[in-house]
């Protein structure tokens, strides 16, 4: 993508997947020390009980990314992330995934930068639920980022709220 | 180990806070007493009310950033350097215009980027722990002259004299 390549409305940008792409691969091998496998056949389950950190990003565009982790695997990261025993059901697992996806938003507003694109990060929220579905959005851009690690499977969705002909401007003009 | 470091750990998110707090006991480098804060206008109501000698500061949270508790903190001391707080940002922030901002422009001491490690924070904060600890030992010191009687002599000659 160019600087003034303009963007189709139904798409989500791509320097932004990308952007949140390498953001995601680094922060995960950062905290839990390996390298998640992208799962390119998307092949989310969410037939069980989930925890959800979600973040938005409002700068050129305004948009969101959610990051799903199944029961499966969340207690094992939680303690990665924090050196705690965290039980699923607990309010601490919540404040967990928020922290989580705060701590990605802070690289991929730096994977932003380093590709011209400015934004600020929300306060994270938190989304909890048994076979959590997520209704496709009209319009605006989705795109989903299927991955894998030694405890299991994890996903992320981003969605953009308006994608225009500004993104991918480059920052000062 | 002398008296511990009463340290403001500021941070909207609770187990934040217990990562920051084991943190800094798992680095040892010094003993803490630990004061929880959940945003800057809690911080804030907090150093008005106390005697804190070190805080470590989250950046987004809700009522007052962080950024502007620092700055307020700051404008509340109007003192010379060496009897500063010593504030250290703890966030998610990392873009280079982030750093300048806490460090330049709020007065922040230090800056450590989530997810931090307890070597980093070894290596960060050992400065301005023993500044903390030094301005701890310097105001205790101050505090101890003040509580002191007028200087007068003492025993001996002077009372026997004036008995």
């Amino acid at each position: 993508m160019t600087a003034t390549e303009p963007i189709a409305e139904s798409t989500f940008p791509p320097a932004i997947a990308e952007a949140a792409t390498a953001a995601l691969e680094s922060t995960f091998s950062a905290i839990f020390g390996e390298n998640p496998t992208r799962d390119l056949k998307g092949s989310r389950n969410s037939n069980g009980p989930c925890v959800a950190g979600i973040i938005s990003f409002i700068g050129e565009i305004t948009w969101s990314l959610t990051w799903v982790i199944p029961q499966e695997i969340a207690p094992v990261l939680a303690q990665k992330f924090t050196g705690f025993e965290i039980p699923f059901d607990s309010p601490d697992m919540g404040e967990m995934a928020a922290e989580l996806v705060n701590v990605l938003a802070g690289d991929v507003v730096a994977q932003l930068e380093k590709r011209c694109i400015k934004a600020q990060m929300s306060l994270p929220t938190v989304a909890r639920g048994d076979h959590l579905e997520f209704t496709p959005s009209k319009g605006p851009g989705v795109v989903y980022l299927d991955f894998t690690c030694t405890q299991g499977n994890f996903w992320f969705r981003l969605v953009a709220a308006k994608c225009g002909r500004l993104t991918g401007r480059r920052s000062g003009t | 180990m002398g008296t511990p470091l009463r340290a403001l750990i500021i941070d909207d998110s609770g187990i934040m806070r217990k990562m920051v707090m084991k943190g800094l006991n798992d680095s040892q480098l010094a003993t803490f007493e630990f004061v929880e804060a959940v945003d800057g206008k809690d911080a804030l109501d907090k150093v008005m009310a106390g005697e804190f000698h070190i805080a470590f500061v989250d950046w987004n949270m809700p009522n007052m950033s962080g950024v502007e508790f620092v700055k307020e903190v700051r404008t509340l001391e109007k003192t010379k350097d060496d009897d500063a707080m010593p504030m250290v940002m703890v966030t998610s922030e990392k873009t280079m215009g982030k750093v300048q901002e806490a460090l330049d422009e709020a007065g922040a001491d230090s800056f450590i980027s989530k997810p931090f490690t307890v070597e980093e924070l070894k290596y960060k904060l050992k400065k301005h722990v023993d500044r903390a600890q030094l301005n701890q030992v310097r105001k205790a010191r101050k505090q101890r002259q003040l509580a002191a009687p007028e200087s007068k002599p003492s025993g001996g000659f002077f009372s026997n004299l004036f008995g």
